[in-house]
């Protein structure tokens, strides 16, 4: 990822390439594509919530067990 | 040992096209609406209908859902859908597909993961419900630290291929894909 950054030579071939990186530094932080459960926990919690409130908790409720903390 | 790395991460705001002239200006004009999915039970559609629901109060329920190839008929699965009874979902008819159905005008939305060839050709009918897209995206993620990805199950040894900056080789790789070129690349150097 660091290797996006250089201006010896673009490394996509994208003009604003740097521009664009320094733009994801802005909104991300440095590290503006991390690995790893506690970096990406809200957006996993959220694909987890989605899931449950759009198809989960029909197959629950039709099977008559709505699993606890979710409800 | 399995460690769970997010391969594509991509916001899905820019991915709501709207017919211009149905009078759609915010998300919240999308309730009661005929939307033209190709991949309805995808993750980035989950992603979206989520985003509608709790950032704009638009649920999967408010809108009416047509699913089809995008450019070339596709049958109707042969397992239905098992979505909740308040979902409406048809599938399109024999031979008809959804960006011909935009284009008559019978259809008011394309949720697409996909481009529509329509968008690719600056067909003025139409448009992103977000034009300003990355500005949306940048404040949908200071607000809410959520990156829309797609996750995969990655072994150890992978992960660490992956983290070393073997990424571009894996991405466009399906997990298994990827853990049969990791195999075949490690046995060559060892």
């Amino acid at each position: 990822m660091e290797g996006l950054y250089d201006t010896d030579a673009l490394k996509l071939t994208l003009p604003w390439l740097l521009d664009h990186v320094e733009e994801a530094w802005r909104v991300f932080g440095r590290d503006y594509w991390p690995y790893g459960v506690e970096a990406n926990r809200p957006t996993w919690e959220a694909i987890g919530q989605y899931v449950f409130e759009q198809a989960w908790r029909h197959a629950c409720q039709r099977r008559g067990n709505v699993p606890g903390g979710f409800a | 040992m399995a460690i769970p790395v997010p391969l594509s991460k991509i916001f899905r705001h820019s991915c709501i096209y709207i017919r211009t002239g149905a009078g759609i200006e915010r998300p919240q004009d999308l309730a009661g609406r005929r939307i033209g999915t190709s991949q309805y039970s995808s993750t980035g559609l989950t992603f979206l209908r989520g985003m509608l629901e709790h950032d704009y109060g638009v649920r999967s329920q408010d809108m009416r859902w047509y699913m089809g190839g995008m450019n070339t008929f596709r049958e109707k699965p042969l397992i239905a859908l098992d979505l909740p009874k308040e979902i409406q979902l048809e599938f399109l008819p024999d031979g008809d597909t959804l960006e011909a159905k935009f284009a008559r005008g019978e259809l008011d939305a394309l949720l697409s993961l996909y481009i529509p060839e329509m968008f690719l050709n600056g067909d003025p009918r139409i448009a992103r419900l977000f034009p300003d897209f990355k500005s949306v995206e940048q404040e949908y993620y200071k607000r809410t630290h959520i990156h829309p990805s797609c996750i995969r199950w990655c072994c150890a040894r992978m992960f660490i291929a992956i983290t070393r900056g073997r990424r571009a080789q894996f991405t466009t790789l399906s997990a298994r894909r990827a853990r049969k070129r990791w195999r075949a690349f490690t046995t060559r150097t060892r």
